[in-house]
């Protein structure tokens, strides 16, 4: 048994752990030599020459000062503070310090006692966590950046817009002096500049710029980046990022900026097919809308035409007016439900159609049932809505037919406005148990008008057709002369409309006689 | 929220008294007075409160923006005053909260009637013809090590109580408020605390001014106290024999007496 007891100072000095006791002050008093093997310490160096915070890195000196001593004075003693010592060849031995203050008789601070555990594993252990987590974050913030990007790309209407979007958030998110976006025009040969942000240098972007990849730059040279990107379409381009001084690119940021490009290569080619797409239905709808009233002192004809503002394709709404054998006048809107490209394309044959069929002798009644003939032949223009007039110009008596669309307003001279409701039927290509289309006739006074329009003058989201028909009527009551573009103002005053609108007035001359 | 719930501002001592603002420094919070305010109480209307982010602060009163600078904190310190209306305060500020008051001081004159600076530095990283006491990549290494020892940090957060039966003032609940301070926040603490610039508006200040210098201070050495004293005309420089950067903890009445003698 005595052999196997513990001499106390055996148990101090080789304890597994390290010893330190110091005056209030830091400075040392006492070590064990489990401290000084540690350390690389002589006794005689420590002891009296020197305070625990010596011992401290810099970093460790400002936590000893700030959070350990106060800890300590405040509540007698501190546990598991994680520092580095610095040994005595300079090395850093990452050490939990536990200390417990003594007091004397009088309560006042007398002596210090320490225990130090070597923490090399712990202190691996929460770098692992650390940069784990750091990863992590990094990653999360790339991803939320690169959907940023992503966004900012879908709603860009223009290239220009779009690579101007892209470059402003690569600036700021990677600390460039500058970056760019050119794209080589293969019908003129040359690189064209489509956004840049900062200071590029010049011909960065050119063929005579660095090729695709990374230059991380040296002492004297700055460090750029350049990175080439090819859309399925034939598109070929570049994004350029410029530096102050060198800098190194790690491999999730290569991957980023590869994805930048990527993205841009995409972005690129959906913006170049809908510019295309966009400039074909606005030149086809324009030819719609832009036709030559037929004009006669008996009577007006008068047109708008108001695109939605939140579409940046054109809608199917069109409008027309034509000359009819016999003295007649053919008046039509109509509106093919869809946009772009195909619904300009449906109402141009609707459009011809109507013209081809009511030139051919047909009254409005007929008219429809030859078009959903149409319609169900060609698929164009199914479910389309169309209100036909046709105008006996020598008695003033107006028939009508409309497929599923809004019914005329009609203004008689001194009377309020009344909705025409006759002649009513289903949308084009909806014919429901066989059923006649309907055409109904009312007489037009001298000085009267009815209007034509499409859903979009009328209709708001979140609100009842019924609504928007009053608000028509009384806009109309409250002005003396209709003229369409001054009427689509003043109902769209409040509202910019979610869908196009079209409307056309028709206007009785007042010295118009009718025979008796 | 009212400006002294979001500070946990606790007000005490004579209520027609001069007042007396203590300010505590990076690291813990208000509880670092409490061994040198109450000598005060006698005589001043004494303020003593937490930088928004430490003790019983509101933490989410803290705006990364606004307490990016020292600039905030003295702009918290200075709503704190017109709330509480406080007028030609002795402002007693410790460590980083000494350039705060400089601050809080140039930016409304009449708050502040007299600063009292224990352990200021107007910078902390060497410069050109200054010295500071730390090299940038010590700074670096501080700031890296905030980051880095977070797990140490929390235990430092939430420390075990031991040995304070002989300290019965030291309740749990004070235990264990002290040197409570967000992480993130205090790491962004320290960037503003390490990172400021502050010499210029050392000649900007114009009340009578206390530099409290301890012997070695490992964080504001003997020459930053020096530096402090030349630049603000007419201040008084007090040598204190405290060892260390806290001398209102380890010497609280050595402290006390210095302070009187200049208030």
């Amino acid at each position: 048994m005595d052999e196997l007891a513990e001499s106390a100072e055996d148990l101090y000095d080789n304890a597994p752990c390290g010893y330190l006791s110091t005056t209030p002050d830091g400075t040392i008093v006492r070590v064990n030599a489990t401290f000084l093997r540690w350390t690389g310490y002589r006794r005689e160096e420590l002891v009296g020459a020197r305070r625990l915070s010596d011992l401290l890195t810099a970093g460790g000196r400002i936590y000893h000062e700030t959070h350990y001593a106060p800890l300590l004075r405040m509540q007698g003693s501190v546990r598991e503070i994680a520092l580095d010592l610095v040994c005595a060849g300079g090395d850093r031995l990452p050490v939990l310090l536990n200390s417990q203050l003594k007091l004397d008789a009088g309560g006042a601070p007398q002596l210090v006692r320490t225990t130090v555990f070597e923490a090399r594993d712990r202190k691996r252990y929460e770098e692992e966590l650390l940069a784990a987590r750091n990863r992590e974050r990094v990653a999360r913030e790339r991803v939320e950046w690169l959907q940023r990007i992503t966004s900012a790309i879908a709603v860009a209407a223009d290239a220009h817009t779009m690579a101007a979007a892209i470059v402003g958030e690569i600036v700021g998110r990677v600390g460039a002096r500058g970056a760019g976006i050119a794209v080589y025009d293969s019908a003129s040969r040359a690189w064209q500049l489509l956004g840049a942000q900062g200071d590029l240098p010049a011909g960065e972007l050119g063929p005579s710029g660095p090729d695709a990849g990374f230059d991380e730059g040296a002492p004297g040279r700055d460090a750029a980046a350049a990175l080439r990107f090819a859309g399925g379409q034939g598109t070929r381009g570049r994004l350029c990022l410029a530096f102050d001084g060198a800098r190194a690119f790690d491999e999730a940021e290569r991957a980023f900026l590869r994805a930048c490009a990527d993205q841009t290569a995409l972005g690129l080619e959906r913006v170049q097919l809908y510019e295309l797409q966009r400039d074909v239905s606005h030149q086809l709808q324009q030819s719609m809308v832009g036709v030559t009233l037929p004009s006669d002192p008996r009577y007006d004809v008068a047109t708008a035409y108001h695109p939605a503002f939140e579409h940046l394709e054109v809608g199917g709404d069109w409008y027309d007016a034509f000359t009819l054998p016999g003295d007649r006048l053919a008046i039509v809107v109509g509106d093919v439900a869809g946009r772009g490209i195909v619904a300009a394309s449906a109402m141009a044959q609707l459009r011809s159609a109507v013209r081809a069929l009511a030139g051919a002798g047909f009254g409005p009644a007929a008219v429809l049932e030859h078009m959903d003939a149409f319609v169900e032949q060609t698929e164009a223009g199914r479910y389309a809505t169309l209100a036909f007039a046709a105008v006996d110009l020598a008695t003033g008596a107006v028939c009508c037919a409309a497929a599923g669309h809004l019914p005329p307003l009609v203004l008689q001279p001194g009377a309020a406005p009344e909705y025409f409701l006759g002649g009513r039927s289903t949308p084009l290509g909806v014919r429901l148990g066989g059923e006649e289309r309907a055409e109904a006739t009312f007489r037009l006074a001298p000085g009267g008008s009815f209007l034509l329009y499409t859903d979009g003058l009328v209709e708001r989201r979140g609100e009842s057709i019924d609504v928007g028909l009053e608000r028509l009527v009384a806009a109309v009551a409250a002005r003396d002369e209709q003229v369409p573009a001054a009427l689509v103002d003043a109902l769209l005053e409040h509202d910019a409309p979610h869908d196009d609108v079209c409307l056309l007035s028709f206007h009785l001359a007042q010295r118009f006689r009718p025979p008796d | 929220m009212r400006v002294a719930q979001r500070h946990n501002a606790a007000v005490s001592g004579r209520a027609d008294g001069r007042p007396m603002l203590f300010a505590h420094g990076f690291g813990c919070d208000q509880e670092m007075w409490r061994f040198v305010a109450p000598a005060f109480e006698h005589d001043h209307r004494v303020i003593l409160f937490d930088h928004v982010g430490a003790g019983g602060s509101d933490l989410s009163a803290y705006d990364a923006e606004r307490h990016g600078s020292l600039d905030g904190y003295a702009e918290d310190v200075l709503e704190l005053c017109r709330e509480l209306d406080v007028a030609d305060a002795v402002f007693v500020g410790h460590s980083v909260s000494s350039m705060i008051g400089v601050v809080a001081s140039i930016r409304e004159p009449g708050r502040i009637g007299k600063l009292v600076l224990v352990g200021p530095s107007p910078r902390y990283i060497d410069d050109e013809g200054y010295v500071g006491g730390f090299t940038r990549p010590d700074i670096e290494e501080l700031l890296g090590s905030l980051d880095s020892n977070f797990l140490g940090w929390s235990s430092a957060m939430a420390p075990v109580i031991m040995g304070n039966a002989d300290r019965p003032e030291l309740g749990d609940e004070l235990t264990n408020s002290f040197c409570r301070t967000d992480p993130d926040i205090a790491a962004r603490f320290a960037r503003v605390t390490f990172l400021s610039d502050n010499r210029a508006d050392l000649a900007r200040v114009d009340v009578p001014t206390l530099v409290l210098q301890c012997s070695a201070d490992a964080i504001a050495p003997d020459a930053v106290g020096e530096y402090v004293h030349r630049g603000i005309a007419g201040s008084t420089l007090v040598r204190m024999a405290a060892t260390g950067h806290c001398p209102n903890l380890s010497a609280p009445d050595e402290t006390i007496a210095a302070i009187r003698a200049f208030v």
